[in-house]
């Protein structure tokens, strides 16, 4: 999530349209097959980034893909790009930090696709420069935990009933900063690490429902972190240099891919696990 | 807080307590009886169930902290112990309503966090040798019926891993001590049926949780931190 609040609940079906070229959403290309043939996918905060990655990854699988975003113009491309290639989506104009919005992503997912597979809490407020943590201001603070602590719970209430009926999958996008802590990003450590306990909580809750729940740390090269860079080099040939695999994931190929194996029957005996996908930078 | 490596863990050390009673009643026994001298730093003693940025924010946290500091003449450790009691009561997360889990959840979260900050404020000028976050090992395994206990539990327990990075630089250790969430309720009843530990019983404060703490203040363990010690009685064997 970046940028102002919105006021959430329009829902528009873009499945027309032509091919948008959005070479940072798709640098790589998905791996496509049918792992996700006939399964529906909602994804929060996939107007780019990670979020707009997993989305192009389920649909390269056969996913029905529901795309929301605080703006729905902002998912336009993604959902674009999904129809061109093939694939079933829509967008659903969410602010995960409003319960009413959550609901009723979830309940237009419903409605069009028949049901409810997977949901992928992938949102996240502004995470705010480095500092200490007497230093994060309070609006910084509430901002994670709305985006993150909160709006977990409100995507897991309301998803739940739709993953029990098909035996479905819930997945939380965290961070290693949730493993291991962060040194300047604290807040970001707690809620991540919040959303891991809530996790394995509920993958023991909902596991005799047959109900999945993992969480999925990347590490992706995403346009915020590409802004970065371009403002300081250093960082990025410090963040190689401690990445084994030498390269920052693609939000597609390589997130979208650990994301498909938890939305799929591939992963269908994993629960209450974090999937740390970062190309070997954090090893447990 | 020992005064060397072959002095009992503890003595002489001047430690300030926040958390929830009774459990930060025990715990001070326990800190005691080892030669500590312990201060209670808790704006909402008396009222454990607040957690409004106006009853407990910052900034009166800060003054409480402040007020033990000074009662003790200087820091040696800190040791926060701080459970909502919502948390503890045993219901699935469905079950739950928002206003709970604003309240009891990201209200703890928020109150914790608050410490952190305040305690961040004052750690370069206090330098103590150890801060402890005591929680429970919900975090680590996830628990049945207690996902707001083990959202907050998990999220304390990563920023204990940040702070440590942090306040290294002062001297300063910060680690976790996981214990069960049977620790905190006063009476003998586990609400959350934990049956398969091997060492049974609820676990006594004084007894299984302050030598850690103790422990984790001497310059013995001054090379330990953004560590968690579980003292569950088996309870959790991820490690």
């Amino acid at each position: 999530m970046s940028g102002n609040p919105v006021s959430g609940g329009s829902v528009s079906s873009p499945e027309s349209g032509g091919s948008v070229s959005s070479p940072e959403l798709n640098s790589t290309g998905p791996l496509r097959g049918n792992l996700l043939d006939g399964r529906t996918v909602l994804v929060t905060g996939a107007a780019g980034g990670v979020g707009a990655g997993i989305v192009l990854a389920c649909a390269a699988q056969g996913a029905n893909v529901v795309i929301t975003a605080r703006v729905a113009d902002d998912a336009a491309p993604v959902a674009e790009t999904v129809v061109a290639e093939g694939g079933r989506s829509m967008v659903v104009e969410c602010d995960v930090t409003r319960r009413a919005d959550v609901d009723r992503a979830v309940e237009a997912a419903v409605e069009r696709f028949g049901g409810l597979d997977v949901m992928v809490h992938n949102a996240i407020g502004t995470v705010g420069p480095p500092r200490d943590v007497g230093e994060v201001p309070e609006e910084t603070w509430r901002t994670m935990m709305d985006t993150a602590v909160g709006a977990s719970f409100s995507c897991a209430q309301a998803a739940y009933p739709h993953l029990a009926a098909r035996r479905g999958s819930l997945v939380f996008l965290v961070s290693t900063a949730g493993v291991e802590g962060n040194r300047w990003l604290p807040a970001y450590g707690v809620v991540k690490g919040a959303q891991r306990g809530l996790a394995k909580s509920l993958a023991r809750e909902w596991g005799p429902a047959g109900v999945r729940v993992n969480c999925l740390a990347p590490l992706a090269l995403t346009p915020a972190m590409e802004r970065t860079y371009r403002e300081n080099p250093v960082l990025e040939e410090r963040l190689l240099a401690r990445t084994p695999l030498r390269r920052v994931g693609d939000p597609t190929r390589d997130i979208g891919s650990a994301a498909v194996f938890l939305a799929s029957e591939l992963s269908c005996y994993v629960t209450g696990q974090t999937l740390v996908a970062t190309g070997g930078g954090y090893m447990a | 807080m020992g005064h060397g490596p072959t002095g009992p863990a503890g003595a002489g050390a001047r430690v300030i307590v926040a958390g929830l009673a009774p459990f930060t009643e025990w715990l001070t026994a326990g800190l005691s009886a080892a030669g500590a001298t312990v201060r209670l730093a808790d704006p909402a003693d008396g009222h454990p169930g607040a957690v409004h940025p106006d009853d407990v924010g910052r900034r009166p946290v800060g003054a409480a902290l402040d007020d033990a500091a000074r009662s003790l003449g200087g820091v040696d450790a800190v040791v926060h112990a701080w459970v909502h009691p919502e948390l503890l009561v045993a219901e699935p997360l469905v079950d739950v309503p928002a206003d709970r889990w604003r309240r009891a959840c990201e209200g703890s979260l928020d109150r914790i966090w608050w410490f952190a900050q305040a305690l961040g404020d004052r750690v370069g000028h206090w330098r103590p040798r150890s801060v402890v976050f005591v929680i429970p090992t919900a975090g680590l395994s996830g628990l049945t019926n207690g996902a707001m206990l083990a959202t907050v539990a998990e999220g304390v327990r990563q920023l204990a891993k940040g702070c440590a990075t942090q306040w290294g630089d002062h001297g300063t250790t910060v680690n976790a001590v996981a214990t069960r969430s049977t620790l905190w309720l006063p009476g003998p009843g586990d609400a959350f049926a934990l049956t398969d530990a091997p060492v049974p019983g609820a676990g006594d404060p004084a007894v299984d949780v302050a030598p850690l703490v103790a422990l984790l203040g001497d310059p013995a363990a001054s090379f330990l931190t953004a560590a968690t010690l579980v003292a569950d009685g088996g309870l959790w064997r991820g490690l």
